[in-house]
């Protein structure tokens, strides 16, 4: 029978287009039990389309090329195959290949409690996620995710919001940031494992996508290996104990397929002091094939994950404390109790339907995810700062004084720092016990909470129109009903909390209730209704030296918010539904591969991409009002690679060059300034930011014997600033009128001069040399030598304004402020290099039919300390300030950042069956 | 299904481990101290031998907070007395710590660890905290925040009632500095009611004082929360912590509460009077010797009257300004009575047997060659009497009295702020414009202090 289809496929295609194609067959069986692979994946490299082996582990691929290529097979958990070919119309048969368990499989782990490090501070995010690269098999890309990671380097200088991420087909990334929020699925490694991942501009048959590339996570029961794995974990990164449980039955004979998977990740403090670690997540999925070409799939997702944050440091802070130091918990009935816990729980329920015909694969989904997510945080009120390293609290206060130093009072800081770094609960509740307050609150622990309803259809269809010609179309809606609101979730011991703004004595709902208690919202109350309408095609047409690509997406958005609270700061615009944002976007990619030989190729591809800001750089002050961001622009990314692949027997590897422009794209911060033009908590709009990405990236492997790997990787970017982007400050006119930079609550500061400065992107620099060897009994070491550098932090944009120039006493520049006393001021510096030794290793045994394995990793086996980013402040918003602040050496406002983990280790003992 | 049992143990045992990142905290309830008092405010004091010094033993000490920043009136500092009740001493505590209020309100009982603490003093006032630098010198200064708590502790011992000691503004004494007073009927100063507490953001001096006139300086910030607010009318009492700067005593209230000004203003004092029965009855230029020359008033009421703000100013020959004047104030001139002025008192008694009631220099208002004018002045501005014409020289006129003598005739019984020549008799060595041209001679045609 399958050789009936095939030869009427052959003579079809042939009759058609009257040309030889090459087709090869064969069948993919496990090694040692024989049983065959289902879903394994076969391609010719360098070309996009892939070829499956059905549930009998038989495959066939058609290819028009003719010459020698190499085949690739790849299953999910087994060691990749190659076999070099020699295409020439006559059909080749394989026959039966075995694929060896892949013993380094737990390396994922690795990766994913690296992902878990990804958490940083309100809007200082460097979300890199190494997590979209989990599914690569690129020399380059893998040492990026599992290697680079650590001191957050992000390829091409990208942002996550750059990679689609999908789950069963439906597209995750959220509106708020365009990113993915990895924790809706975290600690349920065993089931997301099975990913299609697309680096670039590559087709991904379920997205257009994004330029970084495009992972499609695959939970379907039938593609996940039948059996039982129990795992356990112990690490001093984020977690110190993870435990995780599996069963997956296989597709049986009545056409049902069915996996239950369950982990808690579990830590008191992480390696960064205070970091508390609290997950669980528990995973069902039903499959049921009603017959070969249908099958629906029902998927529930629950991940909880609560987790203690850190906080960036000044210099001065880490010479006192060092790098594991955090000011955000203190001791509290002998436990730690963090301030700033960050819980998300956003339960996903998937439907899917899979239509698998010869020709055509078309999968439908509708996906509804709700849920919470949730930061707490401490508020003071007409109360002391309770951070313990709030600049009047520091040795350097004294020292920067504007009356002079006093070195005395430094010491005496100094010494209550190192005794008292820490949150002092108790302070806090005797504060708000408070005869005289009668019960009102000081300290207030609170949630700003995200509650979102999300709703996606998805469908997308990948056509085999002929087998040089492949179709894919695609549609999907996306629509999010958020609601964000701060609530009171402890008062200390108070009764209540009075709902106003301290600086100007307002209310912040006026029509509520002026006293709010535990549970309520209070201070902002709003919802964000958004949707998007997306559809794309796509075409990859295949010849006989070439292949070539093009895409297209249209889309719609439209997002509006609605304020729930009238806040008497802002009475016109506070309460009810402002403006609605609407965009349409229309993107376009393409590219080409130019075969030299099977074991040569070029390939170049290039987009022209737009997309709407996302909400985050949307709204002025969301909280407070409906305020859109004057001349709100929709971002354009232009962007081209070229990149040359070679597979020689003993040596592969890639060599790519790219570049990319991202335009109009916006930005907003918030801040308290003592800037040239007054002081205020100001809302900062940056509009028209132009950035330029481009480089080089390089991945070699060399296989030095049977045993031996040799791995060579790097990029060599360059990601700057290539606009003096427009600046806009904006406040509330609350306060005392004397004393407000503008009466308009809004203030133009022209342009900033930022072209040609660096980006705070990562490492722009990575180096990598790495040695592997994999011992035919079933154990492998790994070690890499890592090397990062030219690393910026993030800038303060109002610095770089001329509002920087003044002298908010006279109004005139200063006098000082020359062009080079300027710059020698706002000079940018990289961060030190970085070098890091990594180790990783593991073996298996097979005893009585059940797989015994262990993996352990250890990074950074030198405890090298580093910083991994940071930020300038932008408290200093004048010449003078900044100028005086920076005598001593030890700034009140210096720049802070993220330092990285010492040594650390990864240790996963597993069993499955 | 023997898996089942396996991932439903896995299972369970996950949702055991999950559970143990408890969110729940107890409150810690009340944070106090049972340290006891090793020293006295007077031993701290005597400590202080002129230089700052930093204490270098583990000594406790006990005191009561008086002051609060809840208002804003007090910043970065707390004032602390040694009992609640009947305080013998108090002390300055300088902290850098806002809001302190919240943590050491008024009247709690603290215990304060000396050891690492600097103690001075500025002028009478004695200091605790941490140091202040200037060129070298160090003096008290704010203790650093996170300081603060490794040597204040809030005592187990429950909060007192601060008993004020009640005083008045001349019994007020240093050992009263930093401790909580309270005066009975006190006001704002006339001139400053209605005025707001304080200049926005300046520290700002006003005045109080009592009904006898004494004063005391009332210490408002510009950063208070009542700084806008108007000082208020009425009298009655203020409470607030005793401060001294330089040798002003200082009052600093806590709150507006602290005012409680209901009673009615002191009493005014009249001290001021007018009178028309007040008049210049003679003048006296005697030929034969200038020395004996006088001024004599004449008061016609059956009641002396006080003086008070009254003047007497002489215009000279033509002058339209006044060229001289006499302040009568301090002197009261009785019922019927005259009042003589001489500028020579020494001459006058030779000449006429009796001191004058007020002896004065030479070319006063008493000292005219007999062509000037003279106007009698209240204390209100009003000109009561006036001999001759202003602007007028009275040579050859009806008010020349050169080498003689004008004398009122005697039914006048009231001043006349026109000068009416009917009124008088003049004698001189003219005897122009009806005048009578009759020089005199001292003592004998004269007669001070006797009303003709």
């Amino acid at each position: 029978m399958r050789t009936l289809i095939f030869l009427t496929i052959y003579c079809y295609s042939s009759f058609f287009y009257g040309q030889q194609s090459t087709i090869i067959f064969g069948s993919v069986k496990e090694a040692g039990t024989h049983k065959a692979v289902l879903n394994a994946t076969l391609s010719i490299e360098g070309t996009s389309e892939d070829f499956f082996t059905d549930a009998n582990g038989y495959f066939t691929v058609k290819t028009p090329l003719t010459g020698e290529h190499t085949l690739e097979i790849t299953a999910f958990d087994f060691v990749p195959q190659h076999f070099s070919l020699l295409l020439n119309g006559e059909e080749i048969s394989l026959g039966t290949i075995f694929l060896q368990q892949d013993i380094t499989r737990e390396k994922t782990d690795n990766l994913i409690a690296l992902t878990d490090g990804d958490l940083l501070d309100d809007g200082e995010s460097v979300a890199g996620a190494p997590g979209l690269l989990q599914a690569t098999r690129d020399i380059f890309l893998t040492r990026a995710a599992f290697d680079f990671g650590q001191a957050f380097f992000k390829v091409r200088g990208y942002d996550s919001q750059n990679g689609t991420v999908l789950l069963n087909g439906i597209p995750m990334n959220t509106f708020f940031d365009g990113r993915p929020q990895w924790n809706n699925w975290g600690g349920l490694n065993d089931v997301v494992r099975n990913q299609e991942f697309t680096y670039s501009l590559a087709l991904n048959p379920y997205t257009f996508g994004g330029i970084q590339g495009n992972t499609n996570i695959d939970t379907r029961p039938s593609g996940l290996r039948p059996g039982t794995r129990i795992s356990g974990s112990f690490s001093n990164r984020t977690y110190t104990g993870r435990l995780m449980a599996t069963y997956s039955s296989g597709l049986q004979n009545n056409g049902l397929a069915y996996t239950v998977s369950a982990s808690g990740r579990q830590a008191q403090e992480g390696y960064i002091e205070g970091t508390l670690y609290n997950a669980y997540s528990f995973f069902g999925a039903a499959e049921y094939h009603s017959n070969p070409q249908h099958s629906v799939t029902l998927t529930a997702i629950l991940a909880r994950n609560r987790r203690g944050r850190s906080a960036a440091i000044t210099e001065e802070v880490h010479r006192l404390k060092g790098s594991q130091y955090n000011p955000y918990w203190g001791e509290q009935d002998g436990r730690i109790r963090n301030s700033r816990e960050r819980t998300i729980f956003e339960p996903i329920f998937i439907l899917n339907h899979r239509l698998q015909l010869e020709k055509l694969t078309w999968n439908t989904g509708v996906a509804y995810q709700f849920g919470n997510y949730t930061r707490s945080r401490l508020g003071y009120f007409n109360a002391p700062s309770p951070d313990p390293t709030y600049y009047r609290y520091l040795p350097s206060y004294y020292i920067n004084s504007p009356i002079g130093a006093n070195f005395i009072n430094a010491q005496l800081a100094r010494e209550a720092f190192l005794k008292n770094s820490q949150i002092q609960w108790e302070q806090l509740y005797a504060a708000n016990a408070n005869a005289l307050n009668n019960g009102k609150a000081a300290y207030v622990l609170y949630n700003d909470v995200t509650r979102d309803n999300r709703i996606t259809l998805s469908s997308s269809a990948d056509y085999r129109f002929t087998e040089r010609i492949q179709l894919g179309f695609g549609v999907n809606f996306k629509t999010v009903s958020s609601e964000n609101y701060a609530e009171i979730q402890d008062l200390l011991g108070a009764r209540f909390h009075e709902d106003i703004d301290t600086f100007s004595d307002t209310l912040n709902d006026l029509k509520g209730n002026p006293t709010k208690t535990e549970g309520e919202k209070f201070s902002y109350n709003y919802t964000m209704d958004a949707s998007r309408l997306e559809a794309f095609g796509q075409v990859g047409i295949t010849g006989k030296r070439w292949s070539s690509f093009a895409a297209a997406s249209f889309s719609t958005f439209g997002v509006q918010r609605e304020g729930l609270f009238a806040n008497e700061r802002f009475p016109e615009n506070s309460l009810g539904p402002g403006d609605k944002i609407s965009f349409s976007s229309l993107s376009l990619k393409g590219g080409g591969t130019y075969f030299l030989s099977g074991r040569h190729w070029v390939s170049i591809r290039g987009a022209k991409t737009e997309r709407p800001p996302t909400l985050q750089n949307s709204f002025i002050n969301p909280r407070e009002n409906n305020a859109i961001v004057p001349n709100l622009q929709k971002e354009t990314i232009t962007t081209v690679d070229v990149n040359y692949f070679f597979r020689l027997p003993d040596l592969t590897g890639r060599i790519s060059a790219f570049y990319t422009k991202f335009q109009h794209t916006t930005d907003i911060n918030f801040f308290f300034v003592d800037s040239g033009l007054g002081s205020d908590f100001v809302q900062e709009v940056v509009t028209n930011l132009d950035t330029l990405h481009k480089g080089i990236e390089i991945g070699l492997e060399y296989q030095a014997s049977s045993n031996v790997k040799l791995s060579l990787a790097g990029s060599l970017g360059e990601y700057v600033y290539a606009s003096n982007p427009s600046v806009q400050i904006n406040f509330d006119t609350a306060g005392a009128e004397e004393e407000l930079i503008d009466p308009g609550g809004t203030l133009d500061l022209g342009t900033a001069n930022l072209k040609g400065l660096k980006l705070a992107q990562g490492p722009q620099t990575a180096l990598s040399a790495g040695i592997e060897y994999r011992d035919p009994k079933y154990w492998w070491v790994g070690a890499t030598a890592n090397y990062l550098d030219d690393n910026y932090i993030s800038l303060s944009t109002i610095t770089r304004t001329r509002s920087f120039l003044l002298d908010p006493e006279t109004g005139e520049r200063f006098p000082e402020a020359t062009d080079e006393n300027v710059a020698r001021l706002l000079q940018q510096h990289p961060l030190k290099e970085i070098y890091l030794l990594n180790l990783v290793g593991g073996k298996s045994w097979l005893v009585d039919k059940k797989y015994i394995s262990v993996f352990a990793s250890v990074n950074n086996l030198f405890d090298a300390a580093f910083k991994t980013g940071g930020y300038e402040q932008n408290r200093n918003g004048n010449f003078g300030q900044l100028q005086h602040d920076n005598l001593s050496g030890t700034p009140s406002f210096a720049p802070k950042f993220w330092y990285g983990y010492g040594r650390t280790y990864f240790l996963n003992v597993a069993l499955s069956f | 299904m023997p898996f089942l049992n396996n991932i439903t143990c896995v299972l369970l045992t996950i949702l055991t481990v999950s559970c143990a990142g408890n969110t729940e905290f107890e409150n810690p309830g009340q944070n106090c101290s049972s340290l006891t008092a090793t020293i006295s405010f007077a031993e701290l004091e005597a400590l202080f031998k002129g230089e700052t010094l930093q204490i270098q033993d583990d000594w406790v000490l006990e005191g009561y907070v008086v002051s609060s920043d809840r208002a804003g009136n007090f910043f970065n500092v707390l004032h602390v007395q040694d009992k609640p009740v009947a305080p013998t001493r108090g002390i300055q505590l300088e902290i850098e710590l806002r809001e302190s209020h919240l943590f050491f309100d008024i009247g709690s009982k603290i215990m304060i660890k000396l050891k690492g603490l600097y103690l001075g003093k500025s002028r009478e006032t004695l200091k605790l905290g941490g140091t202040f630098t200037s060129f070298g010198n160090v003096s008290v200064g704010q203790l650093p925040t996170l300081t603060v708590s490794e040597h204040l502790f809030l005592s187990c011992d429950a909060t007192e009632d601060l008993q004020p000691t009640l005083t008045t503004i001349p019994e007020v004494d240093t050992l009263m500095l930093n401790t909580l007073v309270r005066f009975e009927n006190l006001e704002v100063t006339a001139t400053e009611v209605g005025q707001p507490f304080a200049v926005p953001k300046e520290e700002t001096e006003r005045t109080l004082t009592d009904c006898e006139a004494n004063e005391i300086v009332l210490l408002n910030s510009g950063f208070s929360d009542f700084q806008a607010d108007l000082l208020p009318t009425g009298n009655g009492s203020v409470t607030g912590v005793l401060l001294k700067d330089g040798k002003d005593f200082q009052l600093v209230l806590r709150t507006l509460e602290d005012i409680n000004f209901t009673g009615e203003g002191c009493p005014e004092i009249i001290t001021e009077f007018t009178s028309t029965q007040i008049f210049i009855s003679e003048l006296a230029d005697p030929d034969n010797n200038t020395g004996a020359r006088f001024v004599e008033l004449y008061n016609a009421a059956p009641d002396p009257l006080d003086l008070n703000g009254w003047i007497l100013r002489r215009y000279t020959n033509e002058s339209t300004t006044v060229s001289s004047s006499i302040n009568l104030s301090e002197f009261v001139i009785e019922a019927q009575s005259t009042f003589v002025i001489s500028p020579n008192a020494t001459v006058f008694e030779a000449v006429y047997g009796f001191a004058p009631d007020l002896g004065i220099s030479t070319n006063s208002p008493a000292d005219s060659n007999g062509d000037d004018n003279l106007e009698l002045v209240d204390p209100f501005g009003t000109v009561i009497d006036i001999f001759g014409v202003v602007g007028e020289d009275g040579s050859n006129t009806n008010h020349e009295f050169e080498d003689g003598r004008a004398i009122r005739k005697s039914h006048i019984t009231e001043g006349n702020p026109t000068y009416t020549f009917e009124e008088w008799t003049i004698f001189n060595d003219t005897g122009a414009a009806e005048t009578i041209e009759t020089p005199q001679e001292a003592p004998d045609d004269f007669n001070p202090g006797i009303r003709d």
